[in-house]
């Protein structure tokens, strides 16, 4: 996997890394971390608040239902990629493909709606593209894609 | 998070303030189910100064509107942000809640 390290004046290959306890009391930090490295990447406001959904629904995935309350982490990298921006969401807990997830009905009435299950189709319908790919050493990791939406260099 | 809970004689407004995400939507759902368990079922929740909903403050709604829904009550809602209001309709949640522009109207809707 490229671990490219931040580097100032080196546009794509830029790239800003948290690392987090998988603990929903980190969400927060989640949020803030991708809005201010989107921010610095020149991406648009809506762009930004959209990523940032999407990462928390499965950040908090990730944290709810694959560790299910046992001590890990959550890397989060934002990176730029020409007009797009990505951020790449990384977990050691067990395979979980959300492109994999299917679609709620959202045409149900009330009695028939299910109460959860709208965070991984939140994530999918704010994202142009959810890449995912089961890590070698275990864990997952997610790649959401917002195309267009920075001034490419 | 913030909550702050008004009584009213039909109806009981709630208002919401800051990030409603999955570390504090527990709280939220409970202080809306110690609503309910009180037997106020007509409620408003007042979305004004919410600054973000993720999807755990929506199934915390969604919950508590299925439980007042069983008792001939209601959830209606107040205020959203613009961004509020997008979250809400993308998770096809427009449909089933009462949404009002503004706490005075969504109190005077029961």
């Amino acid at each position: 996997m490229d671990q490219v390290t931040s580097a100032p004046g080196t546009g794509d290959f830029a790239q800003a890394e948290l690392t987090v306890p998988a603990d929903v009391r980190y969400l927060v930090i989640i949020r803030r971390f991708i809005h201010e490295a989107a921010q610095v990447l020149g991406a648009a406001t809506k762009s930004i608040d959209d990523l940032v959904q999407a990462a928390d629904e499965l950040a908090t995935n990730a944290i709810l239902h694959g560790y299910r309350g046992q001590l890990g982490w959550i890397e989060v990298a934002v990176r730029p990629a020409g007009g797009d921006l990505l951020v790449i969401l990384r977990d050691q807990a067990p395979p979980f493909d959300p492109r994999l997830v299917p679609e709620p009905d959202l045409s149900l009435p009330l009695e028939r709606r299910p109460v959860g299950g709208l965070g991984v189709y939140l994530s999918r319908i704010l994202t142009d593209e959810i890449r995912y790919h089961a890590l070698p050493a275990g864990g997952n990791e997610v790649i959401l894609v917002k195309r267009g939406v920075r001034a490419a260099k | 998070m913030e909550i702050a809970t008004q009584d009213f004689k039909r109806v009981a407004v709630m208002a919401v303030s800051g990030r409603v995400d999955s570390a504090t939507a527990p709280e939220l759902e409970s202080k809306l189910r110690e609503l309910v368990d009180a037997g106020k079922t007509q409620i408003v929740l007042d979305l004004r100064n919410v600054e973000y909903m993720s999807s755990a403050g929506l199934r915390a709604m969604v919950s508590t509107l299925k439980a007042v829904k069983r008792v001939n009550g209601d959830l209606r809602l107040a205020n959203p942000s613009p961004r509020v209001e997008e979250v809400l309709r993308l998770a096809g949640l427009t449909s089933i809640f009462s949404i009002h522009p503004s706490q005075e109207e969504a109190v005077a809707s029961f």
